[in-house]
């Protein structure tokens, strides 16, 4: 039987050939139930733990009757704080203003700027490392929100830590650590709430473990069971290390905007070494739209050097900014900046010292 | 009855949420229909093939990081580790048999060679390995060429380029050997 001619009668066996089934549930709470980490009783086991969502997020509803109160990032009941509405279990933080710029107005093309700081790279402290696992440390801001029925926002400061062996094994340890606002009418508004022990459940700590990639594929015979097919190895604590893969990874093809969050998820994904810094900058540098915003500090206090994009969508602006030490040209940090019809800080990432260890669960001792 | 799809009044308006959030309502909203049928394909329940896929998008949400712009295949091989996942917790052999709509068995005379023929592949598809089936099929239904499968079997382009090639002779081959017996 010729090939198309199988292809052919193989589709005529497709039962789902004209099915075409839009989600049910809403994109939001599949990241919510992403976010959790109970204990699970659903059909499916190992890779996402987690409890059913809908019926969470209706009962949050319920439960806070008295002020409708949409969470963007569901919980559960396994992991959260005490219920004890006498005490807010996390600090009340600041309200959230964009990082300054050195140069706020009209700033030139970054790309001079980054090709220079591309050619002078020095070495991380963290580049002499040696270790089984990639530790990876960082804080966010904006992934999970709160808001009132009046539009008073209350969004989480979550620490994350990552460990990742060379086959993909390892561990993930998300914190909630404080509570940060994007304007100064949500930040009153919420503490009063939080005064008055009005306040929902708040996330706590998640600890999920992964295990070995190469254990995940189906239980049918491995490729090394097939003579002649060489198994794969991948040492998945390393980024790509070829240009074109590396730009395909930043997603440079769509933009400095994407490119710019793409660069923030690789620092979040990789330990990354000096030779890719310097390839990673050099690409940025390619693109249009990447303006040079010089000197700024970044929420972690650190110096560092900045650049930024713009990106229009109707009558609506945003702004992603990209920190960078100077020296050594890690990423530090991403800002996501709403810049009309209001100016504020959407969401941020700070990126802390990764490393290598040889331990599970340790971090690098410098 | 008809599902009703998710309301954008339910969902927080992406944009806003921030760059994540953007990326991963519009990854979910295009690719949550072929995930789907993925599911349906292999469970025969489309209530179980929709739990399946709220499941790859959970983990797609987990490892955001990891994935390829071209994020269908990867899906895929998503919802392939989760169905490995769910068949060795029950310790089931899985089937991945293709299922023949019912009225295809109830055709007018002039038919019955179709459907004959259509029994002969589904028969030939059974005898194959789970692996073959599997690699067969996503080529066949999910339509994927051979870096896409690569992707979506987590090996090297080659091997998957050797294993469709395999899969498909030894589906002819088990063809063959089915109408012989006939």
């Amino acid at each position: 039987m010729r090939a198309q001619n199988l292809l052919s009668r193989l589709r005529e066996l497709d039962p789902a050939r004209d099915l075409d089934v839009p989600p049910t549930v809403p994109a939001g709470q599949i990241i919510a139930r992403a976010e959790a980490a109970a204990p699970r009783t659903g059909r499916w086991p190992a890779s996402a733990r987690s409890a059913p969502v809908r019926p969470a997020f209706r009962r949050r509803g319920i439960a806070l009757a008295a002020a409708a109160v949409i969470v963007a990032g569901a919980v559960t009941a396994g992991l959260l704080y005490p219920a004890d509405r006498a005490r807010f279990p996390i600090e009340v933080g600041p309200v959230v203003v964009p990082i300054a710029h050195e140069l706020a107005g009209d700033a030139p093309p970054a790309a001079a700027r980054l090709r220079d700081l591309a050619r002078h790279l020095t070495s991380s402290a963290y580049d002499r490392d040696t270790g089984r696992y990639a530790y990876r440390h960082g804080k966010s801001w904006g992934a999970t929100r709160l808001t009132s029925a009046e539009g008073h926002e209350m969004s989480f400061v979550e620490e994350e830590e990552s460990w990742t062996a060379p086959d993909g094994s390892g561990r993930h340890r998300q914190r909630t650590v404080a509570a940060e606002f994007p304007d100064e009418a949500s930040r009153r508004y919420w503490e009063g709430e939080v005064a008055g022990g009005r306040f929902p459940p708040i996330p706590n700590e998640s600890v999920l473990d992964d295990p070995p990639a190469s254990t995940s594929s189906s239980p049918s015979p491995s490729p090394a069971s097939d003579p002649g097919v060489p198994v794969p190895l991948t040492d998945r604590t390393l980024p790509p290390s070829r240009r074109a893969e590396l730009a395909e990874r930043l997603r440079a093809q769509y933009g400095a905007f994407d490119a710019a969050k793409w660069t923030m998820e690789l620092y979040r994904a990789y330990v990354v070494p000096r030779e890719t810094r310097r390839q990673v900058i050099e690409i940025l540098a390619t693109l249009d739209g990447f303006v040079w915003r010089g000197r700024v500090t970044d929420r972690a206090g650190r110096s560092g050097v900045a650049i930024s994009v713009d990106r229009r969508t109707g009558d609506e602006r945003y702004q992603m900014v990209l920190v960078f030490d100077p020296n050594t040209g890690e990423l530090l940090a991403l800002d996501y900046v709403e810049l009309a019809p209001h100016r504020e800080t959407m969401a941020y990432v700070i990126i802390l010292p990764p490393g290598r260890v040889d331990t599970l669960g340790a971090t690098p001792q410098r | 009855m008809p599902r009703k799809p998710a309301s954008e009044l339910d969902d927080p308006p992406a944009q806003r949420m921030g760059p994540d959030h953007a990326w991963f309502t519009g990854l979910y909203q295009a690719h949550h229909a072929a995930v789907v049928r993925y599911g349906r394909r292999r469970l025969g329940d489309l209530d179980a093939a929709a739990e399946l896929a709220q499941e790859v998008f959970v983990v797609a949400w987990r490892r955001r990081r990891e994935m390829p712009d071209r994020s269908l295949p990867w899906l895929y091989g998503v919802a392939r580790r989760l169905l490995a996942n769910e068949w060795r917790a029950r310790r089931a052999i899985p089937e991945l048999r293709p299922r023949i709509a019912a009225d295809d068995l109830g055709q007018p005379d002039g038919e019955a060679d179709a459907v004959v023929a259509r029994v002969d592949l589904r028969a030939a598809l059974a005898r194959l390995s789970d692996a073959d089936r599997e690699v067969v099929l996503l080529a066949a239904w999910e339509g994927l060429g051979v870096a896409e499968l690569a992707t979506a079997l987590d090996c090297s382009r080659t091997a998957a380029k050797v294993r469709l090639h395999r899969a498909r002779r030894r589906l002819r081959s088990a063809l063959a050997d089915g109408r012989h017996v006939h």
